[in-house]
């Protein structure tokens, strides 16, 4: 399952995903939309890396 | 008193802070080897965080970063979507490194791999390897920190003194503190840097443009397609998505790989305190976004400065109290000495136990130390040299040791996953994507999709002879073997 969502996270910032937000409109909080889509895909890894971490602990 | 004047006392105060800061962890930790280079294995999470995320943010992100975006637009993206998929690896591979070193007493890279492969030529090539990579990028952090301190007092303190002054402090705490002095001045560091980039990063859009929102309103109407992924190539042309990809793909495998990271894991406490770390590292990293918009800042507002200088010349142009102006310089100086104390204490360790002790066993751990120390005022030197009086691009033979350093990942992937691989197909995958990658890195019109990063080259030819020389191969001894699969 981590490995997979690992993958997909991964698609987002390369081609051929990131291609369609590539574009600088509309601009989110006065970012451009090709920079705010980063940034999504870097919140989404740490979310999944905390989410790991955390089962793991329970798990001990 | 002038501006300079007070620029430069901050400046100062700065680094008798840092050299404070470096020189304290010294008297606690011990005189052992594991002491100099891995911290006695006791770094917590906290300080951790911070050399991981310093170590990782140069005089590049500091200065080439804004240069990227201000020269390249979007393609300055790339700097932070390595980083989405770059640390990843290392949740797992550092647990795994860290348990091996503390049962076995490994401090590098190298040992781990020659341990499990067997290998002594495989350690040479590595170390061989590693301090080639190092120099141009300590040369590098040595030219960022004599750039920022030339341009902003206006070539009052020269270029070679700003470098000499502040590596001369660097070499100072390394060769007191080795890793510790490196850890605890990284935390100082870090916290510096992200408050000087997220200030900046904010404070010239606003200056200049009135906010982030219509500066990049602006940049959209006259120059639309620099804001438009994949952004412009270094010729100004179009990048294609075919670079971009290929690089992101590549820096993410050399992220983790590059030793003075990788080397971290044994400095760590516990493998909670690694995970923790890389779970909480993307914190770390969101300040790459206020760096780029240094860069943007200077697009309209002025055109025509050499990329690299962005920064230090919008200092010079934006009217800021000298106070600030000498805590942005001091940030900038933070960034390049957070990464270079790392690679020459690395360098300096690498050399000599994965070259030196190699080819000379039956060294002791005293006299290693001594090496060390001798090596590190060696590289000091050496990347000194380099930055002051040499014309020699490094940007370029960095950017082809990235490919190279990429090259060590489908070897540690296999140590710990795939038991079947021997020595002899680590060799040949090693030996084999080093030379794929120099070939597609000096003659790029081979290449059969224009634009792609020669390290993706390197991997292809590297995994297949990984895997077909293993499999031609008799197995590694399996008490070895199972010693890193099960670690």
């Amino acid at each position: 399952m981590f490995v997979v969502l690992y993958l997909a996270i991964s698609m987002l910032v390369i081609w051929p995903i990131y291609p369609k937000f590539a574009a600088p409109q509309p601009l989110i909080l006065g970012l451009p939309q090709s920079l705010v889509w980063i940034v999504f895909a870097l919140g989404l890894m740490f979310l999944l890396l905390l989410w790991f971490f955390l089962t793991e602990e329970e798990k001990g | 008193m002038d501006q300079q004047t007070i620029i430069l006392l901050i400046c100062g105060g700065y680094l008798l802070a840092t050299l404070a800061m470096g020189l304290v962890p010294g008297l606690r930790v011990s005189k052992s080897i594991a002491g100099y280079v891995a911290a006695d294995r006791s770094m917590g999470f906290l300080v951790l965080y911070f050399v991981l995320g310093a170590s990782v943010f140069s005089s590049f992100a500091f200065l080439g970063g804004p240069g990227w975006a201000y020269s390249r637009g979007a393609a300055a993206f790339y700097i932070i979507a390595y980083g989405v998929v770059g640390m990843v690896p290392l949740y797992f591979f550092g647990p795994r490194a860290r348990r091996l070193g503390q049962k076995l007493g490994f401090v590098t890279q190298a040992e781990l791999l020659t341990h499990r492969f067997d290998s002594r030529s495989l350690s040479v090539l590595l170390s061989l390897l590693s301090v080639a990579a190092f120099i141009p990028y300590l040369t590098l952090q040595m030219k960022g920190a004599g750039l920022i301190l030339s341009t902003i007092t206006e070539g009052r303190v020269s270029f070679a003194a700003g470098a000499g002054i502040t590596y001369g402090i660097v070499t100072i705490y390394v060769l007191w503190s080795g890793v510790l002095g490196v850890g605890w001045t990284n935390l100082f560091q870090g916290l510096f840097m992200m408050v000087v980039a997220w200030f900046l990063g904010l404070y010239l859009p606003w200056q200049l443009y009135g906010g982030v929102g219509p500066m990049f309103e602006q940049i959209e109407a006259a120059h639309g397609e620099m804001l438009r992924a994949p952004g412009l190539s270094g010729s100004g042309e179009p990048w294609s998505w075919a670079a971009f990809s290929s690089a992101v793909v590549v820096s993410g495998f050399g992220f983790t790989m590059w030793p003075h990271l990788f080397m971290k894991s044994y400095a760590a406490r516990s493998d909670r305190d690694l995970r923790r770390t890389v779970v909480f590292y993307p914190t770390f990293q969101v300040f790459l976004v206020p760096v780029l918009l240094m860069g943007f800042c200077g697009i309209l507002a002025y055109p025509g400065v050499k990329p690299d200088t962005i920064v230090p010349f919008l200092l010079t142009q934006v009217e800021m109290s000298p106070i600030l102006v000498g805590l942005v310089c001091a940030g900038t100086l933070a960034a390049s000495m957070s990464t270079g104390d790392s690679i020459l204490h690395s360098a300096a360790s690498i050399g000599v136990r994965d070259g030196l002790c190699q080819l000379f066993p039956g060294i002791e751990d005293h006299q290693q130390r001594s090496w060390i120390r001798t090596l590190v005022l060696v590289l000091s030197l050496t990347a000194f040299y380099f930055a002051v009086f040499s014309e020699i691009s490094l940007v370029a033979l960095l950017l082809g040791a990235y490919g190279g350093v990429a090259q060590i990942f489908p070897l540690m992937f296999a140590a710990f996953y795939w038991p079947r691989a021997t020595g002899a197909g680590a060799l040949a995958g090693l030996i084999g994507g080093i030379l794929v990658n120099v070939l597609f890195l000096v003659r790029p019109e081979l290449s059969p999709i224009p634009g792609m990063h020669e390290g993706i080259y390197g991997l292809i030819a590297n995994v297949s002879l990984l895997v077909g020389v293993s499999l031609l191969t008799p197995p590694d001894e399996p008490d070895r073997v199972w010693a890193h699969v099960r670690a």
